[in-house]
């Protein structure tokens, strides 16, 4: 990800952005981890 | 709370003293850690992932041209497989509830994996430790991927600190947290099972559709999830980990779905079971049938994944002579609309048989049919 940011914008401003990108998934996650229970059903393991 | 978040919770310390110690000590900072991880969640998985392994490397230091013995360790592992896979009672498990040893499935198939590698003498050189650290490897052993020993070694002699790929390490698992949590759980499992809700009186077959859609998103969300960072903590210890997963939902037919769903598996059934079957048949439909059932019993041993297997061979071999017929070479003309037409074809297949899963028994996978075939 990191790569293609910097790529395209360089260094400065792929710095900020990656850290925003990782703030904006990490929120996600967070806020979703009240659903997180056993949901998924695929065979025993 | 999840057994993943225990993983990672030890992860932290373990890590440090990982990366503080000398190269030597390495591999037994992680046996520890697994060992004390096991000793906490289960004890009794514990002492079957010890037995095993003792029991396969001492075996094979002594005996590891004599094909009766491969034999029998590789029937001893898989028996040991079946057993307790036949006596499982809950599919799920919370902490303190497992009736299967704590990643048998994965573990188990690594453990054949060994031995048919050290038979055919394709193991390269190296010591006890090496191959505690392969079957105690604590990233992967939960939820796969079913990595080979080989790859392993080479990272395990390597051991060398690398910023940018503990970085890369640390972006796998927040991506796959994201795609449990977010996407698998919430956006999928909660959100789009609900609005399918709407449909339930007025368009039952769009229901039934939403719902199946729902069940092959979040199995493949949730699983895919998990490799990742199964694949991300590993980096975070300096391992390259194979892939699991490489959009199957684009595979534009069923053997390319194969090679993209649970690849580490899909291979370890192609090398082991495929092969050596096809080598002695010269048969594609019963070596194709074998690895399949293999493949299907390693999930659940049930009526109902024979059957999804069944389904699966049978569209591995239509697809077989489909490649053969007069309709193969027209539409290979026209790629783009081939393409677009066997993924559709694909994912909907993947979709239906998943639902053969899903579903309490036969009649009522048949009664799903009815109603998204509009039959009922």
């Amino acid at each position: 990800m990191y790569s293609w940011l910097y790529n395209k914008f360089g260094n400065k401003k792929a710095n900020i952005m990656i850290i925003f990108w990782y703030m904006a998934i990490l929120f996600l996650v967070i806020i979703s981890l009240d659903t997180y229970q056993a949901r998924f059903k695929y065979g025993g393991w | 709370m999840n057994i993943i978040f225990y993983i990672l919770g030890l992860s932290i310390p373990l890590l440090i003293i990982y990366w503080l110690v000398n190269d030597k000590l390495k591999s037994m900072v992680m046996i520890t850690g697994t060992i004390i991880f096991l000793w906490y969640i289960s004890l009794p998985s514990l002492l079957v992932l010890i037995v095993s392994s003792l029991l396969i490397y001492f075996t094979l230091q002594q005996f590891n041209s004599n094909a009766k013995t491969i034999v029998s360790l590789i029937l001893s592992t898989a028996g040991v497989l079946f057993f307790f896979k036949i006596n499982i009672k809950q599919e799920y498990i919370s902490l303190g509830e497992r009736v299967l040893p704590f990643g048998l499935s994965y573990y188990s198939f690594r453990q054949i994996h060994y031995i048919f590698e050290s038979y055919k003498k394709k193991l390269p050189k190296h010591d006890f430790l090496d191959f505690l650290g392969y079957l105690f490897f604590l990233p992967t052993l939960y939820i796969g991927p079913i990595n080979r020993f080989q790859s392993f070694l080479k990272d395990n002699q390597r051991k060398r600190w690398d910023s940018q790929f503990f970085s890369y390490g640390l972006e796998r698992i927040l991506y796959g947290l994201f795609k449990v949590t977010f996407l698998g759980n919430f956006l999928i499992s909660l959100k789009l099972s609900n609005y399918s809700g709407n449909f339930i009186i007025n368009y039952p077959w769009l229901y039934q559709y939403i719902q199946m859609v729902v069940f092959y998103l979040n199995a493949y969300f949730q699983f895919a999830g998990f490799s990742d960072i199964a694949i991300g903590l590993s980096a975070l210890f300096g391992y390259r980990i194979m892939e699991n997963f490489n959009y199957p939902f684009v595979a534009s037919n069923i053997a390319d779905f194969w090679k993209r769903w649970h690849i580490s598996l899909s291979e370890w059934c192609n090398e082991y079971v495929f092969q050596p079957i096809l080598s002695i048949s010269r048969s594609f439909i019963i070596s194709i049938f074998f690895s399949i059932i293999v493949l299907a019993l390693w999930h659940e041993i049930s009526y109902k994944y024979i059957l999804w297997g069944l389904l699966h061979i049978i569209a591995l071999n239509v697809f077989h002579f489909y490649n053969n017929t007069a309709l193969y070479q027209l539409l290979n003309k026209y790629p783009i609309m081939q393409k677009v037409l066997g993924i559709f074809i694909t994912i909907h297949f993947v979709m239906i048989s998943f639902m053969l899963i899903k579903t309490d028994d036969l009649k009522d996978f048949g009664n799903f049919i009815k109603i998204l075939f509009l039959v009922s």
